[in-house]
């Protein structure tokens, strides 16, 4: 899957054949109690990590090819696994250069690496919380789910001469990804629950507005499906009974089915925007995006101020119900998603579109005294 | 206070009362700058001077006479005025003004104020093929961009300084392959197709000895203010380093000058200029500042860098 021979580069080679390369991963890879250091290399373990970053976002062929990956795996394990007070206060225990590293993996790697639920360390991806948690863990999220950037056909800066680009199985990964997150929890839905109770909670705006994101995210989302069958080629074969499996190796939707908790159907969607209408996701999302923006305090000084939080908030929903109600249509278009059965909630979505930002008025909390917009 | 009438007036007499100023400035010692006469002649009427008269070079000589002359006094606004009316000139034009003020003295790191006048020079060089290879063959002046960009203490001119070498390596490289493919293979016009900024820049012992010495921490001034100077200088270099490095790989990571690189601790039959850059240039385990800066380079290096390599 990962052939492209755009894995290294005169560049790379460069620190690789003068040790550089090793001793600066080495930093990072020795970065994991930060109390037997001084206070000096402490302060490397960020450059070493945008380092590693650097590294597997441009070379993912090579990154998963090194000896690097298992190593990282565990010290992600052990850097992500911090108390859920200390996600909550934002406390400087959380790895926010970590969780760059994680974004920037080839979404492969992030895959299960033995059944979920046997041991705690499936994957670290699903370390990161989104009860209690940061703005930085929840975009780290939205990009993993969202999927490799499609290629755009005008991109003329393109070598001539890559090799099929990683994008599929990156695509396919990514739907993998979102799906294991997903069987995490106990009922599905209370990833949607938690996600729409930041995205409600102006208080703390940035959480606020990466909730909306990772929502965003999904809905327009680049996924591609899992291979249906094993390939031929035995080195390309997933094999779960021997774990660590090789990360160049995606599993058949078939075998990925069977790391999951809990009984996986067969069929399961195919693209984000039919995901967020399954039933995990439908009942806590639509009555929050369909409900028109809610505004508590009555002394502000003007409304819509750039800088109000509340707009700042509401005007992030608005666009998140246009971009839902594109591709909602697009969806219905193609196939994606049952057009009868969603004709309705496309039409609530008009609906609400046409009534505009401020909604109809007769739907606010009554504080708001109706003037007319000059 | 004289109110002004600039804006129903008379080019020609506008004309008139900033050349008399600029006459007496540049004559009388202790005539203050009129700010607001040369703003004024600045905003309103220099855009609009016609090139066929000879108006634009008699006022530049007149200020560079007046810039000359000036003690203690801000020569900012001249300065402005000057920087318009050099706007829409091209570099052979400049070069060919008679003025008194020479491209190293605007360069010059204590001529603050005129430093980004003069970068602005050079970037117009950085226009025609031709203009680089002269450009390239004034080493003086080549040697005072290189110290500039190295040596400043102001950020804004080092950025501007920067940008120049970066626009005119960048262009000596475009415009020079350009060339070699419209003229093909003739061996007359070869030399039309050689890179000759880049020769001055890594060819030249006295700019590429002076970058090796300024940069390293050997021999250098050890008080806390040379230390953070150098920690700069040397950031500033690593920063140009990438852009070498998606030009022109191999000069980046070849050895230019043995017998100075060997002072510095480069093994002549291996280590090139990145070398020095890498390992050579810092001293281990004594300035971790510079450790980031060269684990930020590190992975700026492989995300920018990705051409393949040819051989094997």
């Amino acid at each position: 899957m990962y052939k492209s021979s755009r894995d290294v580069s005169i560049s790379l080679e460069y620190l690789q054949a003068r040790g550089l390369h090793d001793r600066t991963i080495a930093v990072w890879l020795n970065s994991g109690e930060p109390a037997r250091h001084s206070l000096d290399r402490t302060a490397l373990f960020g450059p070493a990590a945008k380092y590693v970053s650097s590294f597997a976002s441009n070379y993912p062929c090579s990154f998963l090819k090194s000896a690097l990956v298992r190593p990282l795996l565990l010290h992600l394990f052990k850097s992500l696994s911090i108390s859920s007070g200390h996600w909550a206060q934002s406390s400087n225990k959380v790895p926010v250069y970590d969780l760059n590293i994680i974004h920037s993996l080839p979404r492969i790697a992030l895959l299960p690496q033995t059944q979920i639920g046997v041991t705690p360390y499936a994957s670290p991806l699903l370390l990161i919380p989104v009860r209690n948690t940061t703005p930085e863990a929840l975009y780290t999220l939205s990009k993993v789910f969202q999927g490799p950037a499609k290629p755009q056909s005008e991109d003329y800066s393109i070598i001539p001469d890559v090799e099929a680009s990683p994008e599929q199985p990156e695509a396919a990964a990514a739907r993998a990804a979102y799906f294991m997150y997903l069987s995490s929890f106990t009922h599905g839905s209370e990833m949607y629950a938690y996600l729409v109770g930041h995205a409600d909670t102006t208080a703390l705006i940035d959480t606020a507005l990466a909730a909306m994101q990772l929502i965003e995210s999904v809905t327009t989302a680049n996924w591609a499906p899992l291979p249906s069958e094993s390939p031929s080629n035995q080195e390309d074969r997933y094999d779960p009974a021997h774990a660590p499996r090789r990360p160049t190796a995606l599993p058949t939707e078939t075998q990925f089915c069977s790391l999951l908790p809990w009984q996986c159907n067969v069929g399961k969607p195919q693209t984000g925007v039919a995901a967020l209408l399954q039933p995990e996701a439908r009942p806590k999302l639509f009555p929050w995006l369909l409900a028109p923006p809610r505004f508590f305090s009555s002394h502000r000084r003007g409304r819509g101020d750039d800088d109000d939080p509340e707009y700042k908030v509401a005007s992030r929903k608005w666009q998140l119900l246009q971009a839902f109600h594109r591709r909602l249509k697009e969806a219905m278009r193609t196939g994606e998603v049952d057009a009868q059965e969603e004709r309705k909630l496309l039409e609530a979505l008009e609906v609400r579109l046409r009534e505009g930002f401020w909604g109809s008025g007769t739907s606010s909390t009554g504080r708001e005294v109706a003037t007319l917009e000059s | 206070m004289q109110v002004s009438n600039f804006t129903d007036g008379n080019p020609d007499d506008a004309y008139q009362r900033l050349s008399h100023h600029l006459q007496a400035l540049a004559t009388i010692p202790g005539t203050s700058v009129d700010q607001r006469l040369i703003q004024e002649y600045s905003i309103f009427y220099a855009p609009a001077i016609d090139d066929k008269s000879s108006r634009r070079g008699l006022i530049i000589n007149q200020l560079s006479e007046a810039l000359l002359r000036l003690q203690d006094q801000d020569p900012s606004p001249l300065v402005d005025l000057l920087s318009k009316l050099t706007g829409p000139l091209s570099f052979r034009q400049i070069l060919s003004l008679e003025s008194p003020v020479s491209l190293e003295t605007l360069l010059d790191p204590s001529a603050e104020k005129y430093n980004l006048l003069g970068l602005g020079f050079l970037e117009k060089a950085a226009e025609s093929h031709c203009d680089i290879a002269n450009l390239a063959s004034r080493p003086s002046v080549v040697m005072a961009l290189v110290t500039l960009w190295l040596t400043t203490v102001d950020a804004g001119v080092a950025t501007k300084a920067s940008k120049v070498l970066d626009r005119l390596l960048t262009q000596d490289k475009e415009l020079s392959l350009l060339t070699a493919r419209r003229i093909g293979d003739d061996s007359l016009s070869r030399s039309r197709c050689q890179t000759l900024m880049w020769r001055r820049l890594f060819g030249d012992k006295d700019i590429y000895g002076f970058i090796l010495s300024y940069c390293s921490l050997q021999g250098h001034d050890k008080t806390q203010g040379g230390r953070t100077q150098k920690t700069v200088a040397q950031a500033r270099l690593m920063e140009l380093a990438l852009r070498i490095g998606g030009l022109d790989w191999s000069c980046l990571s070849r050895s230019h000058h043995a017998a100075l690189e060997k002072n510095y601790g480069l093994d002549p039959t291996q280590d090139g200029f990145l070398d020095f850059i890498v390992s050579h240039m810092v001293e281990s385990n004594d300035d971790f500042l510079m450790h980031m800066s060269l684990l930020h380079f590190f992975a700026d290096l492989i995300s920018n860098v990705k051409e393949r390599s040819r051989q094997k």
